[in-house]
């Protein structure tokens, strides 16, 4: 049968075309015969005729030849033009239905946008974070970044970066394993000296780390190998990008100026390029050479020094040695240098890690655990986010089947009118395919547009100090996001296309107006109890999180985070001699304590939460103490220290400024503490020993100390855990090794911390003009470093719970509204027979009850199995914890509930009269 | 026949087909024949070539072909223009014009 183009067009039928050939040969075949006709009209012979007509045609077989090649090329010319007509109409026709169906696409797209949105997002931090090398980083496979497995007795296997320099220089000479070894350190320093005083992050690295690294200069260039040495007299320093900015104004006049780092001078020789912080993601003002930096930052003997472990080190591997054996290369190496020092790192294994983080030396499901030392917190928060956000998108995907599914159950009527119409199944799936794809894509460049924000959203609340880019989409983000939007856009599709695929198409024709068999799909069930479950997941995590979080929040941690701050000024090369130091102190107490924002201020040697000391104790009559763990600590202090910090005398008193270095030697101790000392005796007026090195490094034992307080527990030493043994000694008579000092300041009531803590900024920095940099802060900085990770865990998994929540409400919403829609006969019936609107309402919310409480129970299976992960980061909350799963189990019904409201109200307010005349 | 016939120049036969379904659509057999008439069998051309011609003009969407019934009730494959076909008639028949005028103004006596 044969259509005229026209209407085979129209029609969309199969084009059917008869063979090439055949045609050829009958368009030849009537020529022939026509002239024959005319040569016989003539009044030649049929013979003759015939020959004439062959002589005028040429060679026949030639012709045909050529007939058939032309027109083979215009058949598949015209078969490609006929396909891309059927796509641009089945996507004009996919265009239209999803236009028409306004709501449903608005869903679809809202739905799909915040999930692949919060995907794109995830991917584009994680991908940063644990996917690649550092910025201007080589991918070179045979740098690697040098981890150290220690064996520590009773503590088991711990992996680390740092290493003594001694080891670094071993691994370094180490030619049989690496062609190259470069090592860095980062430390705080002061530029500039006065008022104008800045504190920078400056990076000590080895001359030839950037040429391995394989990064180049932005302006200037790097260090030469000459210029690393020891006691340069013209040392170099590379700014970074960003410093460079904010502190020249990216001035290119820059290089060639001399500045300040600490107590050093160093000429300006080159700028970095732009996010370029070495191996590492965190920020490095400055870069200045290890020989020359390290005595003054370190140790005058910092290359000999076995017992600091500082440095990390990147590695060039050998090309013409393999990973493992450079390894164990490498591994003998250390060893034995450890063995000839004897130190503990003797039986140290050496680990060739790769530059991109993930591929590190305990891979993914390492660094999610926290099982290893290695990999930051941000790293192990942002794969743990990108999972979070896979399961979002999973219950994104899932609502989106099942709205699609919905709709494919309406359109039921037309999609069986097209199949009788002889429209190809494969043809069908193609259009269905392409609507929720036409979606999809949608929805993913949505998407993109939100990453931008949403990354800086993130990097300001859970990411940190890493120096990342603000996550402008670049290509691999993009093809991340193709990827899903196809993936979604097929698994979306899939769900109405087997709906297709059962669909009998004389039952679905005739079974008229309601259209409606369909009411209740197994598919749609599984769908929407998924939903329920993973959102259950989520939002179990999230309350365990806020849990731990609150709890961490109400501890007594001894002091007072908002209300005190810590001040400290670097010293060394200003002041010379103890006597200078202690007068320095001295008179910045006096200046500080007298500002009239401050309410009191002292003296203190330990930084809270960020340095301790701890020293052996001897008790008289008794033979030893058990060893600690932790502790036992020790600090020294001017006498308002108590009353700065707000810790408690429970017992005894405070010092005074009468417990100076010629008066008896005193002592306030913690009650943890007086119970490790004297277990079961009051403490108070006892007294003890604590042993200390002499100069000569031979044990001696102080005076005995007595005890005049005994002061509360606190959280000062070991955040978590808490109460570590503690004591305080007044600092005029602490042991002489304790050379370190830092104010402890209180904001007086009423004022705003901040301003003291500028006012103090400014006495201190005044108090000298060749001072390095006065740094001053609230200790609730040091404590928010303790409790990132339960905020990050509330944040994260609150923000995505409550996302997966809406979503599946919004899923819910419209499968009972569909349901009760379909069923609006049955309740006119219903309440014409005598129902009342209860049951109506009864049976609305049954529904939503029977897909909201399987996806209840197994959400609490998921969360029994899938928070023993998470059992190491929560705080003083079983994983199990009642509170949250009866919580979350009501907030999840509620939002079911609340679903099922809109289409109860609906279903009661059918008119029986007008649904029974309807059929 | 005075002379013999005269060779074709190139792509006239296209020019020449063209011009011809300017009078309605018609068969191969058609085209040929009328071409023939106009002529007097001045040119030689192979009806092969003609056919030839025809697909390739077809390809090119000039012309487009139908299988229809004949006076006599035969099928054949009728050719009619295009829209497309028309234009590129105009634009070769000026282009034929201008170069006939400019080589017989050449041979042409003084």
């Amino acid at each position: 049968m044969e259509h005229p183009r026209g209407i085979r067009r129209l029609l969309r039928f199969p084009a059917g075309r008869r063979p090439i050939e055949r045609e050829i040969d009958d368009e030849i075949a009537f020529h022939f015969d026509a002239t024959v006709a005319e040569f016989l009209a003539q009044g030649l012979t049929p013979e003759e005729a015939r020959r004439e007509a062959a002589r005028r045609f040429g060679d026949v077989t030639q012709v045909r030849r050529d007939l058939h090649q032309i027109d083979s090329v215009s058949d598949a010319q015209e078969r490609r033009a006929d396909r891309m007509g059927a796509l641009v109409h089945d996507v004009r026709s996919a265009v239209r239905a999803l236009v028409k169906d306004r709501r449903v696409s608005l869903f679809v797209v809202i739905t799909l946008m915040l999930g692949l949105g919060a995907n794109a997002t995830m991917f584009g931090i994680v991908d940063r974070l644990l996917l690649r090398p550092p910025p201007h980083v080589s991918s070179d496979p045979r740098l690697t970044s040098i981890y150290i497995r220690r064996q520590s007795q009773g503590f088991g296997s711990f992996v680390g970066r740092s290493t003594s320099y001694p080891g670094y220089a071993a691994l370094r000479d180490e030619r049989g394993a690496f062609s190259d070894a470069a090592a860095y350190w980062s430390a705080v320093a002061s530029l500039g000296r006065g008022p104008d005083a800045v504190k920078v992050n400056a990076g000590l690295a080895t001359a030839n780390f950037f040429p391995l690294l394989g990064v180049r200069a932005e302006r200037g260039r790097f260090f030469a190998p000459d210029e690393d040495r020891r006691g340069n007299p013209k040392p170099p320093v590379v700014l970074s990008h960003g410093f460079w900015q904010r502190q020249f104004g990216g001035d290119a006049q820059v290089i060639g100026r001399e500045i300040q780092l600490n107590q050093g001078f160093y000429t300006i020789v080159g700028v970095a390029p732009q996010g370029f912080n070495g191996a590492s993601l965190y920020p490095i003002d400055a870069w200045i050479p290890m020989h020359v930096a390290a005595p003054e930052f370190t140790n005058p003997t910092f290359d000999t020094y076995q017992d600091m472990r500082w440095l990390e080190v990147v590695a060039q591997r050998r090309s013409d040695v393999s990973a493992e054996a450079a390894a164990a290369r490498a591994t003998a190496t250390y060893q034995r240098l450890m063995r000839e020092a004897r130190k503990s790192d003797s039986t140290a294994t050496i680990l060739l890690a790769s530059m991109v983080p993930a591929r590190g030396v305990e891979g993914i499901g390492g660094m999610l655990t926290g099982k290893s030392g290695s990999g930051s917190l941000s790293a192990r928060v942002s794969a743990w986010l990108a999972i979070v956000a896979a399961i979002v998108l999973a219950i994104a995907c899932a609502n989106v089947a099942n709205l699609l599914l919905l709709r494919a159950a309406r359109r039921r009527r037309e999609i069986a009118l097209r199949l009788a119409l002889g429209i190809s199944r494969a043809r069908l799936a193609t259009q269905l395919l392409l609507e929720s794809t036409i979606l999809a894509t949608v929805s993913g460049l949505a998407a993109l547009a939100l990453v931008p924000g949403a990354t800086q959203l993130l990097r300001a609340t859970l990411l940190g100090r890493l120096d990342i880019a603000a996550g402008r989409p670049d290509l691999r983000l993009v093809l991340f996001t193709a990827g899903c939007v196809l993936a979604v856009g097929v698994a979306a599709g899939l769900a109405p296309l087997a709906l297709s695929r059962r669909m009998d198409v004389g039952d679905a024709l005739k079974a008229g107006v309601r259209e409606g068999s369909v009411r209740r799909s197994r598919l749609r069930t599984t769908l929407l109890v998924m939903q329920g479950a993973l959102s259950m997941l989520l939002l179990i995590g999230a309350g365990l999180f806020v849990r731990s979080l609150r709890n961490v929040a109400r501890l007594d941690l001894g002091f007072d985070p908002d209300r005190v701050m810590v001040a400290q000024v670097d010293l060394s090369g200003v002041v010379k001699g103890r006597e200078a130091f202690e007068d320095f102190w001295r008179r910045a107490l006096e200046q500080v304590a007298v500002l009239p924002s401050v309410g009191s201020a002292s003296q203190s040697v330990t930084t809270p939460l960020e340095s301790g000391w701890a020293l052996d104790l001897e008790v008289p009559d008794r033979d030893s103490l058990p060893p600690l763990a932790n502790g036992p600590y020790i600090n020294a202090v001017s006498p308002s220290y108590f009353t700065t910090m707000g810790m408690r005398i429970v017992k005894g008193r405070a010092f005074t400024a009468a417990d100076d270095a010629g008066a008896a030697r005193v002592s306030v101790i913690s009650d943890s503490m007086a119970r490790y000392l004297f277990p079961g005796q009051e403490a108070l007026g006892k007294c003890y020993y604590i042993v200390v090195d002499d100069d000569n490094r031979k044990k001696k034992r102080t005076p005995c100390i007595t005890v005049i307080g005994i002061s509360q527990n606190t959280r000062v030493h070991e955040f978590r855990e808490g109460g570590a043994p503690e004591q305080y000694v007044p600092i005029s008579q602490s042991p002489s090794l304790m050379q370190w000092r830092v104010l402890m300041v209180r904001a007086r009531d009423g004022v705003p911390a901040a301003n003291a803590a500028l006012d103090v900024r400014r006495t201190l920095q005044s108090m000298g003009g060749n001072l390095p940099f006065a740094d001053v802060r609230l200790l609730r900085e040091p404590v928010s470093l303790e409790t990132r990770p339960w905020e990050l865990g509330a944040t994260m998994f609150g923000l995505f719970g409550t996302l997966a929540l809406v979503i599946a409400a919004v899923g819910l919403y419209s499968t009972i509204a569909y349901e009760m829609a379909q069923r609006a006969h049955e309740f006119g019936v219903r309440q014409a027979l005598g129902a009342q609107r209860g049951d109506v309402g009864r049976l609305v919310v049954g529904r939503a009850l029977r897909y909201a409480l399987p996806g209840l129970i197994l959400g609490v299976g998921l969360a029994l199995l899938g928070t023993r992960a998470v059992r190491t980061l929560l705080f003083d909350v079983s994983p199990v914890d009642p509170v949250v799963y009866v919580g979350v189990g009501v907030t999840l019904l509620a939002a079911s509930l609340l679903a099922a409201i809109g289409p109860a109200r609906r279903a009661w307010r059918v008119d029986p009269i007008a649904a029974l005349r309807e059929e | 026949m005075p002379d013999r016939p005269l060779e074709l120049l190139q792509g006239t036969l296209d020019v020449l087909i063209l011009k011809t379904l300017t009078w309605g659509p018609t068969h191969g057999y058609g085209v040929a024949h009328s071409i023939r008439l106009k002529t007097a069998d001045e040119l030689r051309i192979d009806d092969g070539a003609l056919y030839t011609s025809l697909h390739r003009l077809e390809q090119r969407k000039w012309v487009r072909s139908e299988w229809g019934v004949t006076d006599q009730n035969r099928r054949a494959k009728f050719y009619s223009l295009t829209k497309q076909g028309r234009a590129a008639l105009v634009a070769r028949t000026e282009q034929w014009t201008r170069y006939a005028t400019a080589v017989s103004r050449v041979l042409q006596p003084a």
